[in-house]
């Protein structure tokens, strides 16, 4: 009787676990219409102070290798017009206390139609808070489906 | 036989005072006690809270507006960014073919 009654407070408490937050959510919305094959983009910084840090041109280079993987032709936007511009920016809360929360967010903004056409934003919590060793995945999670609108996606 | 009568009296009232004045001081010297370990620990708690606003206020100092409010907020105002990028991008090509 005892053994069953503590068998079922483990598995209650494992299904509990089962339960608890996700690590990594990413909300992707967009246009419908967007094609990425062929189609030219500049990557530039959301925030302007990170413009010209190391860190945030590496992790540049990891948005535009995933935009190139999908078809996306890299251009210099101050030279020849790009179809779209995409922004970015990266976040990692500077508490004290595990988990941290991570964040990226990134627009792509079409140039004829002046307007946003896609939005992701990812949250993830984890024990790692260097932009450098947790980002690069981060990004490559993000952009797994772009351009496609996938709502709320649990990762 | 009165006065034997009294000397128990006495003994015995002098054993209860004795007990009762003895129990209360032991309980008085535990509670000063637990009362002094609480106030040791308040002080640990209110010096690592301490510490820990110090360093949340050199981050702060170090980084700026918290990283979480400012991505919150260049979110938001994403639209706005993103236009004046393209318009800017547009003036520099401008100048460029001139």
């Amino acid at each position: 009787m005892r053994i069953k009654f503590f068998s079922a407070l483990i598995l209650v408490a494992m299904l509990s676990g089962c339960a608890s937050s996700p690590r990594s959510v990413t909300t992707s919305i967009g246009d419908n219409n967007i094609t990425t094959s062929g189609k030219t983009i500049e990557v530039l910084a959301l925030d302007f102070n990170k413009a010209t840090s190391i860190e945030y041109q590496s992790l540049r280079a990891v948005v535009l290798q995933e935009l190139t993987d999908k078809g996306m032709i890299p251009v210099n936007g101050a030279a020849v017009e790009p179809n779209y511009l995409v922004l970015f920016d990266y976040a990692v809360d500077l508490g004290t206390n595990e988990p941290f929360e991570r964040r990226f967010v990134a627009v792509t903004f079409d140039s004829k139609l002046e307007r946003i056409v896609h939005r992701i934003r990812l949250t993830s919590e984890g024990s790692t808070k260097a932009p450098m060793e947790i980002f690069p995945q981060l990004i490559k999670a993000a952009y797994r489906d772009y351009p496609k609108s996938t709502g709320i996606k649990y990762q | 036989m009165k006065a034997s009568r009294l000397i128990y009296f006495k003994m015995a009232a002098v054993t209860f005072f004795a007990l009762i004045s003895e129990s209360t001081y032991a309980d008085f010297a535990s509670g000063f006690n637990m009362g002094s370990a609480i106030g040791q620990q308040a002080v640990v708690n209110s010096q690592n809270a301490e510490a820990l606003a110090n360093q949340r206020r050199q981050q702060i100092l170090q980084y700026g507006t918290p990283a979480l409010n400012r991505i919150d907020a260049l979110e938001k105002t994403a639209d706005k960014w993103a236009y004046e990028a393209a318009q800017s991008l547009k003036r520099i090509r401008a100048e460029n073919v001139k």
